[in-house]
């Protein structure tokens, strides 16, 4: 029964992905003063299917002096642990009830940044290679402010688990919002700290070689990540709004990925190495300063 | 036929074989061997190390010797069978191109990386090189004309602008009025269209994604412009030795003006979007600057070179068509860095708008073309009732018309620099020569220097601030 419940999760959570593919070209198509995707079926809803359609049924090329083992690896690491992600989802349906799910959540998304490494690093090409060493050195540095504020969110609460902060005591959050937002925004390789892939300096860094199924792995990965991201947000941050409306919680998630869209629209790229100046000489001193900030809290 | 006619007529590799066979010792005598067989060695320039950055094998080996005996030895990429041979540590050489999103059309960089720093950039040209100035030789002065088009793809009309000129300073004719307002009006049109390419492009490359398609909406109007006064989009072959092909048709300049009216305000969503935009000022302040000295040293041009602060226009220095006529201010850039170079096109941009709106309100009544009809064709009417106006139209376009000969360099202000062309004249229809002088080839000349010690994202700002098309730099 659990597994049956798990794989009905999987299922749902990867249309949910794809869909938002088809919501992130829209919005970009309204931001850019253009249509979007429009011709398949009804207003382009068929489009997400499609493309995963496609997509599954290229074919998947090997780079000749890759390292097989890896390269095929790569992908399924992605894939598997952006569903190990959601399981520390509180549904209401409970199928795991996890008392650590917020330890859950990071340990599982720092080791995703080893998919990247590993896939980038196996493909054998010097973008892909870039590319990868990029996004490592990225997290090295984000993932001091966002353990930080993970560790301040787990002391505030007395607990590791997301579900303790569906109470009111969630509001006191909110100034914390900025900082994870930025975090997230790092960790879950979007614009502007889409590094490891940035289009315009790497072709498409560290997934330039994959092809076919295993791109639509990682792409599959890289949303499924960022849509628990803004659902995590709406979760920790906007809990005390469900008194209020029982939906809100889809609809803060909803908001939070329109404005993550929305920050990719309108930034350009920042550069890794100020990225990492960034976190390290100003989000970490501003992090610890509100650790000292809510010290009072604790007493 | 001579035997060295023949070695190179068979081309060099054919001459190799030839010459390794057993006739090569008789040919030696005839042939300047070394001439024919010494190999382009451009490959020693670019993929040597130099020895300043070079990985030193004490980099590479972390632990004493003792130590490291007792390790198995990986293979180099860990699962091929090469071994490590640690001597051979050398930068990462990075081939940037031709097929690259930021390449600009098929500019080939060998970037030579320190972890992600550049050492060293290599531009390799020629991958569009079409032998434009050979063809036009072949040509007559009407048909070299589109040749022009097409060099710098994205701003069509001042490339015309400046050969009709020269061809017109070796023909010494006056062009109407009416013709010199219309083609400044289009020469600024020109320069908007070009500038908003050079910065939604910069802007694409370093990833804002928006400004690109406002900018390119705008740019749809102009091309829209350049339809109806041409019927081309893009090739107008619009602007001919003697004046422009055609009158403007009605309407068009109030629809200028209603364009230019709305502009502005697109510019200024686009400031919006990046001027104090944060992240677009860390990417671009102190990024490939460009010191003045080395500006006029590296013989930059336009805004390459008025970014450094050098104020130099063409169209001020020296002015041309109808620029003595309008009011327009130039703008320089203080610290030469990629930042101001963008300043300094967005300002341009509204130059542009108010040397339009003048010539507009200037614009003189007359004839577009010069009455000679030696050199430009007759009107259509008028080849149905005169038959002189037929014959002159039959020569035209046959034989061309013959430029007295002498020798002419004749440089504008396009938008990316001063565009030239050195027009050699021996008395008959077809040139002698066309050199033609392109703004962005000095620039991305100076590319290595520009970007050394800068990062990949930096070098990608670079080529975007370079502004360049390789329509102009292969010809």
């Amino acid at each position: 029964m659990l597994i049956l419940c798990w794989l009905l999760h999987c299922l749902l959570l990867l249309l949910s992905v794809a869909f938002f593919t088809l919501f992130e070209r829209k919005v970009m198509g309204l931001f850019h003063n253009r249509l979007g995707p429009n011709k398949v079926s009804f207003i382009g809803l068929l489009q997400p299917l499609l493309d995963a359609f496609k997509l599954l049924s290229k074919q998947n090329l090997t780079p000749l002096r890759s390292n097989k083992f890896t390269y095929n690896m790569a992908p399924h690491m992605a894939l598997i642990l952006a569903l190990f992600v959601w399981l520390t989802m509180p549904t209401l349906y409970t199928m795991l009830s996890m008392n650590y799910s917020l330890v859950m959540f990071f340990c599982v998304s720092s080791i995703m940044v080893f998919s990247v490494l590993l896939a980038g690093w196996s493909s054998n090409s010097k973008y892909s290679l870039i590319g990868s060493l990029r996004s490592v050195a990225q997290s090295i540095s984000y993932e001091a402010v966002f353990s930080t504020l993970i560790v301040l969110v787990m002391v505030l609460l007395l607990s590791f688990s997301i579900r303790s902060s569906f109470s009111m005591s969630s509001l006191i959050f909110i100034p914390l919002l900025p900082l994870w937002i930025i975090c997230t925004l790092a960790e879950t390789h979007r614009a502007p700290f889409d590094f490891s892939e940035s289009e315009s300096e790497l072709v498409s860094g560290f997934n330039t070689e994959y092809s076919g199924a295993y791109f639509a792995f990682i792409f599959l990965s890289e949303y499924a990540v960022l849509l628990y991201s803004c659902m995590l947000i709406s979760m920790l941050f906007f809990s005390w709004l469900i008194p209020f409306n029982i939906f809100s919680y889809v609809i803060m998630t909803l908001l939070f990925s329109f404005l993550f869209i929305w920050i990719r629209i309108t930034f350009c790229r920042f550069r890794y190495d100020m990225l990492m100046m960034t976190s390290w000489k100003v989000l970490l001193p501003l992090v610890l300063m509100l650790f000292v900030c809510y010290v009072p809290l604790f007493i | 036929m001579s035997k060295s006619i023949q070695l190179a007529l068979l081309g060099r590799k054919a001459a190799k074989n030839l010459l390794k066979s057993s006739i090569s010792n008789q040919l030696n005598s005839t042939l300047p061997v070394n001439g024919v067989l010494s190999q382009q060695k451009r490959w020693k320039s670019f993929y040597g190390e130099p020895a300043e950055f070079k990985t030193t094998e004490e980099q590479i080996i972390l632990a004493n010797d003792e130590t490291a005996s007792k390790w198995k030895q990986m293979p180099a990429n860990f699962f091929g069978d090469e071994k490590i041979n640690s001597s051979a540590g050398q930068n990462v050489i990075l081939n940037f191109g031709p097929q690259h999103p930021a390449a600009h059309g098929v500019l080939r960089l060998v970037l030579e990386l320190d972890g992600e720093l550049v050492r060293r950039a290599d531009p390799h040209i020629g991958l569009l090189h079409r032998g434009t100035e050979k063809l036009i030789e072949y040509k007559t002065y009407t048909q070299a004309l589109p040749y022009f088009d097409r060099l710098d793809y994205v701003s069509m009309m001042t490339n015309e602008q400046v050969y009709s000129m020269a061809v017109e300073n070796l023909l010494r004719i006056e062009v109407p009025e009416r013709a010199k307002f219309i083609r400044t009006m289009f020469a600024e049109i020109t320069r908007l269209l070009n500038h908003l390419m050079a910065i939604g492009s910069h802007t694409l490359d370093m990833g804002a994604l928006t400004p690109y398609f406002y900018l390119f909406e705008e740019r749809e109007k102009m091309m829209e412009f350049y339809e109806r006064v041409s019927g081309a989009r893009m090739h107008a072959a619009y602007v001919r030795p003697g004046g422009v092909a055609f009158d403007l048709p009605i309407g068009l300049m109030d629809d200028i003006y209603h364009f230019i009216k709305h502009f502005g305000q697109r510019l200024d969503e686009v400031d919006d979007m990046l001027t104090a935009n944060r992240i677009w000022r860390a990417r671009t302040i102190g990024i490939g600057t460009v010191t003045a000295e080395d500006a006029l040293n590296l013989g930059f041009s336009g805004v390459m070179l008025r970014g450094s602060g050098i104020k130099w226009d063409l169209r001020k220095s020296q002015p041309y068509d109808a620029y003595d006529k309008v009011e327009f201010d130039v703008p320089v850039g203080t610290n030469g860095d990629t930042y101001d170079r963008y300043l300094v096109r967005m300002e341009e941009m509204r130059q542009s708008l108010r040397i339009i709106e003048q010539c507009l309100n200037k614009m003189p009544t007359g004839e577009v073309r010069t009455d000679d009809y030696k050199v430009v064709p007759p009107r259509r009417a008028e080849m149905k009732e005169s038959m002189e106006a037929l014959i002159h139209h039959f020569k035209l376009f046959t034989e061309g018309y013959q430029v007295p000969p002498g020798c002419t360099y004749t440089a504008i202000e396009a938008p990316k620099g001063e565009m030239g062309v050195y027009l050699v004249s021996d008395g008959t229809s077809r040139p002698y020569r066309c050199y033609i002088r392109a703004p962005g080839f000095p620039h991305l000349a100076a590319m290595d220097k520009v970007s050394k010690n800068h990062m990949i994202a930096d070098i990608v700002a670079i080529i975007g601030t370079m502004d360049i098309v390789f329509g102009e730099i292969d010809r």
